[in-house]
């Protein structure tokens, strides 16, 4: 199996707080959904608003795209994609 | 701003304060509008489960070009779209859920938490439900198992009560066996809803277990009561993995001291080059070789070594048989069979030089043994024959039902059979019954001997006898009758008539001396031992004149011719026997000849022979007669007792030339006349007696 060659879009929204990195969010998910459910696009938010990591990936997942949420030093990183990332 | 322009034209301060009406109009309509769509904002937020939009957060400018109302409205589409596609999706697994279900080799029934039925597949209905039964809605209890079944292992209960996945293994129900797994379906606060049952027929595999068990049971029993020694070995390294109980006994080892020791400690100990352990059993050999006991003993077996693989692992079988008794009853009966060759051989010997035809048939009246003399009478060949019922290897009937009528108890019985050359022959058959060891009749011996030359010395003894009692009688009477005329009228009869009477009587008895002599003669020939000559040296003519004179001299029918050699001769034979033979040949062509009949005899001799032939102008013979001219006792035409004679006199004659060295021969046709000749040497080549 080939691995399809992926964009990655990163959004760093750190500094912006609930619910703002929501819609912030929600809005490049909704310009970047036809590549991202193609599977030719990965989102990569970076935010340190804890309250995201609460608000983000539900939304995302009734979407119906995968969600992982790592934390890094200082701040969040949520991944999402068509499939799980690793 | 139309509206603006319109009321320019009134006073200023009117103006200003429409406009700040206005104005303050719009600021509220645009208050109004920010706050709703913040509250429409946070209401949307409210709905996704985040915290209300601040103010400080965002502010109007940036909400109105944030268009946060078209963002979550788009992402709410988004997600309806998904949750259609994921409903689409659901609906065919649940589909494929259904048909797996239906499908399953299984019976497969879900439950309520109250043990009711929710559902159940066809392998369900197929396991445990009558037709047109309808179970769904009703409590499992008493529908699948029986009340006391279910006391006993109720996998919905064992669920229920564990509120976790519980079985069952070999649970029994109707004679089947299964095996009943439940599992249950909680919701999210983690309570039992629903509860899975599956129930996995294993019935065939129980018995399939059964029977292998059976079968396993069975091959350990035969493992241990087949009465031959079995050990297991592993082909690689040549070590006994398994013996049973007869191995061990014939090794006189503990199972411990056999299990892992090396095959070649205990078999084949000392050369095993060619056993078909050596080459992993590729070859399958039974071979004879030797068991080492524990006690120091050797033990002659047959083994048998096979090749078998128990898993993925070779193993070779060795079976052997203690085959010392067998070994020993081979050895006595291969002498026992060298000693019924060898009877057979000297009966086969005695069969053959018995030179009678000899048959042995057994109780069947079968063919069992014949020797060649009956294979050539019978014109069948024992090959063939054996085993053959008489009628089927015998064509000759009266042969048939002779042999058939007497074959029950000892007897004889004359049967005359063709002869080859024309005529027939008398053979005598004898039966003897052949008894088993346990006296029982299992076969009769016959032997057909050949009695037609028997029969007819007997024939022609019967014959001489009579001839013999007339030939003596005759004379007899003649002296008797004269004899008596002397002694009781003597006084009456004229010296003449006196001396012709004497002479009668002095010539009857000569020819009974005569009669005597041939009779003493034959009996010294029959005898077998050589005859006695006594040879002189003779003058030739006047010996044979002497013999003739009287048949010269004889008043009769016939007329006789002599012709003598011209010149002397002398010879050397038994004087006597010479006179015999001359007398013999001129006697016999007097008594055949017919009246007038010219009688000729012609003498020669040369250095080396003397050849003397008599020829008469008889009734001559037949080719028959010819041969047997010279048999004893036969006479050409017996019927005839007119002509005198014992039938002696030919065979006497032959055997006198014969014992001088000589030879005898006739030639004669029926009415053509006979003539007889015979030659001697002038020496004879032996003499008996002194000259």
């Amino acid at each position: 199996m080939t691995a399809t060659p992926m964009d990655e879009l990163e959004l760093d929204i750190r500094g912006q707080v609930c619910p703002s990195t929501l819609l912030t969010t929600l809005k490049e998910v909704n310009g970047n959904f036809d590549r991202l459910k193609a599977g030719i696009l990965r989102m990569v938010i970076k935010t340190d608003a804890r309250d995201a990591t609460g608000t983000i990936p539900p939304m995302v997942k009734s979407m119906g795209f995968a969600v992982s949420v790592l934390k890094e030093q200082g701040y969040y990183q949520i991944v999402i994609a068509k499939e799980r990332q690793v | 701003m139309n509206d603006i322009q319109a009321t320019a034209g009134l006073g200023t301060e009117e103006e200003i304060a429409r406009l700040r009406e206005e104005n303050a109009c719009l600021r509220d309509w645009q208050t109004r509008s920010i706050r709703y769509i913040r509250d429409k904002v946070d209401q949307l937020l409210g709905v996704v489960g985040t915290c209300a939009l601040r103010p400080e957060e965002l502010d109007d400018e940036m909400l109105l070009s944030l268009d946060p109302i078209g963002i979550v409205s788009l992402t709410f589409e988004r997600i309806l779209e998904t949750l259609r596609e994921t409903n689409q999706k659901l609906a065919m697994a649940r589909d494929e859920i259904d048909a797996i279900f239906q499908a399953a080799g299984n019976g497969l029934m879900v439950l309520d938490s109250q043990g009711r039925v929710l559902s159940y597949n066809a392998k369900l209905r197929e396991l445990f439900l009558s037709q047109g039964v309808e179970i769904v809605g009703r409590f499992c209890a008493g529908l699948i198992c029986t009340t006391e079944v279910r006391n006993e292992a109720c996998v919905f209960d064992r669920v229920m009560r564990s509120a976790a996945a519980a079985g069952c293994r070999n649970w029994k129900l109707g004679g089947r066996y299964f095996d009943v797994v439940g599992s249950p379906i909680k919701n999210q606060q983690g309570a039992i809803e629903q509860v899975v049952l599956v129930y996995n027929d294993i019935t065939e595999r129980i018995r399939s277990e059964q029977a292998l068990a059976d079968a396993k049971a069975r091959l350990a029993t035969i493992f241990e009561a087949v009465p031959a020694g079995i050990v297991l070995i592993d082909a690689k390294s040549h070590r006994i993995v398994d013996a049973n109980q007869h191995a061990l006994q014939m090794l006189e080892l503990p199972r411990e001291k056999v299990f892992g020791s090396e095959c070649f400690n205990h078999i084949c100990t000392k050369d095993h080059s060619g056993c078909p352990i050596t080459d992993g059993g590729k070859s399958i050999d039974t071979t004879e070789c030797t068991l080492e006991q524990a006690g120091g003993s050797s033990v002659l077996i047959l083994k048998t070594v096979v090749p078998v693989m128990l898993g993925d692992r070779r193993y070779l079988l060795e079976s052997f048989l203690d085959i010392t008794d067998r070994k020993q009853a081979e050895e006595a009966m291969r002498r026992a069979l060298a000693e019924a060759e060898d009877a057979r051989g000297k009966m086969d010997g005695i069969l053959q030089s018995v030179a009678d035809p000899l048959i042995v048939t057994d109780s069947e009246q079968r063919i069992v043994l014949m020797n060649r003399a009956a294979e050539e009478l019978l014109g069948i060949c024992l090959y063939n024959s054996q085993g053959l019922a008489l009628d089927q290897a015998l064509s000759d009937s009266r042969l048939l039902e002779a042999l058939r009528g007497d074959l029950t108890e000892e007897s004889r019985v004359d049967v005359a059979l063709p002869a080859a050359g024309g005529g027939e022959l008398i053979y005598q058959g004898s039966t003897s019954p052949l008894l088993s060891a346990d006296g029982f009749l299992s076969g009769m011996i016959t032997v057909l001997r050949n009695m037609t030359q028997e029969r007819e010395i007997e024939r022609m003894k019967s014959e001489f006898v009579s001839t013999a009692a007339h030939e003596l009688q005759t004379p007899l009477a003649a002296i008797i009758g004269f004899s008596e005329l002397l002694l009781n009228q003597r006084a009456d009869l004229t010296p003449e008539l006196e001396r012709q009477s004497l002479g009668y009587i002095y010539d009857k008895a000569d020819l009974l001396s005569k009669i005597v002599d041939d009779l003493l003669d034959i009996s010294r020939i029959e005898s077998g031992r050589p005859l006695e000559l006594f040879v002189t040296e003779c003058a030739l003519n006047s010996l044979v004149e002497q013999v003739a004179r009287p048949y010269q001299n004889r008043s009769g029918p016939h007329l006789f011719k002599l012709h003598l050699p011209d010149k002397v001769c002398r010879v050397r034979v038994d004087r006597r026997k010479l006179e015999q033979i001359l007398d013999n040949l001129l006697s016999n062509a007097y008594k055949y000849s017919p009246q007038g009949g010219l009688i000729r005899m012609t003498v020669q001799c040369s250095n080396e022979l003397l050849k003397v032939a008599v020829e008469d102008q008889g009734i001559g013979m037949t080719s028959e007669q010819r041969i047997r001219i010279f048999d004893k006792f036969y006479r050409g035409d017996a019927s005839n007792t007119s002509i005198g004679g014992t039938g002696l006199g030919m065979s006497i004659t032959k055997h006198f030339v014969e014992a001088h060295g000589g030879r005898i021969w006739v030639e004669s046709e029926p009415g053509m006349g006979t003539k007889v000749s015979f030659e001697v040497p002038m020496q004879p080549k032996r003499e008996t007696a002194y000259d």
